[in-house]
């Protein structure tokens, strides 16, 4: 058994360094071959124990109505096809329970919640989409500053604010965020 | 051991002014002193490695976004590569050492964490904490056996525990099950533990973990906390089992801090019984008989499998004990249950019945601490009686000449109590010495 320790130990250091290099690899594919979402949302600053301080997103297009023939499922994945509006924002297209064979930007998201609907005489559910880079992380200080920046700008119906995000096969990243049609960081130069 | 003393212990024998038995015990109480410099070394060094880990992980969070992408990620890896060459180090070179390999081995928890945590803020990835601390403890728990580190057990029991209680207790929630199977994970360690040092420190704190983390779970495996009673019914089953299996062959000759089943168990029946004890709590008792939602969580078929086995510890102990030594407070969770299905509609009987169980269990300790002319004990069953006192102090159902009657009768008990045994324990200790 002592002499299996070593090999072991180093399998163990492998899979260590598989599960963050994994993460790296499968953003940075995003941020290489993606293609850019403008997202508009408004957030709030919340705090993770490890990560940090950072401001979360409330997407503004965050819902889906669809007729209830689909079967989706609560607690199951759903993948979210996306398209530009007419002001170059992203707008959900489709909502699917399997994965887009057409299109490669789409994102791979839960539902947060199922509403039941009908709309003349025909059922209809409204699905609230969660997506996967709800978190946008800051230096702890400017954190709250942000979150105060957004509540001033949100109260100004002229200023949108909105997420840069990198769409690619169902994963996406969050490349900036535009406060004010100045990107977060240059607020705080 | 110094090699003077050595020289001057070998002198003072060979002068005949020490025996070499005396020189053997002198020896033996510098060995001594000297492991337990070591166990000291080995506290300092773990602690002074969760400082330095917590450090950094507060470091990181404060997230520097000054620096580049790449940078970060450079940063992100560093403390995972230095913990892991400490590891490595330990492993081929220092074996033997206690020390090295506990303070690697929580270096390099923490350092996964660390890495996880700075590549997940550097890409903005969301995600529970319940998701990131469960890839951690998956991530270190071999630590746990190959460089067998028991702080690391210690800390991954705290982990999977905050995992359980998020997955559980949290909005929306689901029964934390994989909760079970990282358990079972610490399993043959445990069982390494007990094998090994089964009177040892380290079973009596990893125990206290077991013991804790479990407790703090059990809840958790309920979906519906409408039917409040269940979840006493429950939580009680489980202190019963705690304070059995605490006051069992194995554990009852523990000290009280070292046997956290039985100091556990014992609290948790009494703080219980004391919180049925009162009016109010029996008055809140849910009028809706549906439990259709309670009985598709596994809570239930938890708490009957614990009546199950508490049957067959309080059986085991009748077979070979008979009434006279039949302890109360294991059974507790019996009477309460009975209590609820009986009297839901009565709480006035509730409260009486449990107010009465709780003054038969503070009198099976007084009589325990008579017969073994032991005051701690004693004390502990006139305590119970006080603290049962004070609340009805507050129970305006009672009226006042009763209540004054119950504390002049807990007063002079307790004088009386310990007068009786100070007596008797003078008698002994004259008794010997004649």
């Amino acid at each position: 058994m002592k002499i299996l320790i070593l090999p072991i130990f180093i399998l163990l250091v492998l899979v260590q360094w598989y599960v963050p290099g994994k993460m790296i690899w499968n953003k940075e594919k995003v941020h290489l071959s993606g293609k850019e979402f403008k997202f508009e949302t408004e957030p709030v600053d919340p705090i993770h124990p490890f990560k940090g301080r950072y401001v979360t997103l409330n997407f503004v297009s965050d819902t889906f109505s669809f007729d209830s023939s689909l079967q989706i499922e609560y607690g199951k994945d759903i993948y979210v096809e996306l398209v530009e509006n007419r002001n170059g924002f992203a707008e959900v297209r489709n909502i699917s329970n399997t994965i887009p064979t057409n299109n490669d930007y789409y994102i791979t998201a839960s539902i947060s919640s199922i509403s039941s609907t009908t709309q003349n005489g025909i059922n209809r559910s409204l699905v609230f989409i969660e997506y996967p880079f709800e978190e946008y992380y800051l230096e702890e200080y400017k954190a709250p500053k942000v979150e105060e920046i957004f509540r001033s700008i949100g109260r100004d119906t002229l200023h949108t604010t909105y997420a840069i995000v990198k769409v690619l096969n169902g994963d996406a990243v969050i490349k900036d965020i535009i406060l004010n049609n100045r990107s977060i960081n240059e607020h705080f130069r | 051991m110094n090699a003077a003393i050595l020289k001057e212990l070998q002198e003072l024998v060979r002068s005949n002014v020490i025996s070499q038995e005396t020189a053997d015990n002198i020896e033996t109480f510098y060995r001594k002193r000297k492991e337990d410099n070591n166990k000291f070394t080995i506290i300092l060094s773990i602690l002074g490695t969760i400082l330095v880990a917590l450090g950094i992980v507060l470091v990181v969070a404060h997230n520097w976004d000054e620096f580049s992408r790449p940078i970060k990620t450079i940063f992100a890896f560093l403390p995972l590569v230095l913990a892991q060459l400490l590891c490595s180090y330990a492993i081929l070179k220092r074996k033997d050492s206690i020390a090295w390999k506990e303070s690697s081995a929580t270096f390099l928890f923490f350092s996964v964490g660390t890495c996880m945590s700075l590549i997940s803020q550097i890409y903005h990835i969301s995600g529970s904490l319940s998701s990131f601390l469960f890839t951690w403890m998956l991530l270190i728990i071999p630590l746990v056996y190959l460089l067998s580190s028991f702080v690391v057990a210690l800390l991954y029991i705290g982990g999977i525990t905050w995992y359980a209680c998020l997955v559980g207790y949290g909005s929306p929630s689901e029964v934390p099950y994989w909760y079970f199977v990282l358990l079972l994970l610490l399993l043959p360690s445990y069982l390494r533990m007990t094998i090994y040092n089964p009177g040892g420190n380290a079973v009596n704190i990893f125990n206290w973990f077991v013991a804790l983390s479990f407790a703090c779970c059990f809840g958790s495996f309920a979906r519906s906390w409408e039917h409040f009673e269940l979840l006493f019914i429950g939580y009680l089953a489980l202190f019963c089992f705690y304070y059995l299996v605490g006051t069992s062959d194995g554990f009852s000759q523990k000290r009280i801090m070292a046997n956290s089943f039985f100091t556990l168990g014992l609290v948790g029946i009494l703080v219980i019984l004391y919180i049925w004890s009162f009016d109010w709590v029996w008055q809140g008792l849910s009028t809706n008989t549906d439990l259709s939602v309670f009985f598709a969580s596994p809570f239930p078929y938890f708490t009957g499998l614990l009546f199950l086995l508490i049957m067959y510890f309080i059986a085991t102990r009748f077979k070979r004990a008979g009434w006279n030594r039949l302890d109360p407070a294991g059974a507790s969770v019996y009477i309460f249950t009975i209590s609820i299905l009986l009297f839901r509609y009565t709480p006035r009987m509730g409260v009486l019945v449990i107010n009465l169980w709780l003054l038969l269990v503070a009198l099976y300790y007084i009589r325990k601490g008579s017969q073994r002319t032991h005051l701690g004990i004693l004390n502990f069953g006139l305590l119970i009686i006080t603290i049962l006192a004070i609340f009805r102090f507050f129970d305006d159902t009672i009226p006042f000449v009763w209540r004054g009657i119950i504390f002049l009768l807990t007063g002079v008990g307790i004088f009386a109590a310990n007068i009786i045994i100070i007596k008797r324990k003078k008698a002994i200790a004259a008794n010997q010495e004649s």
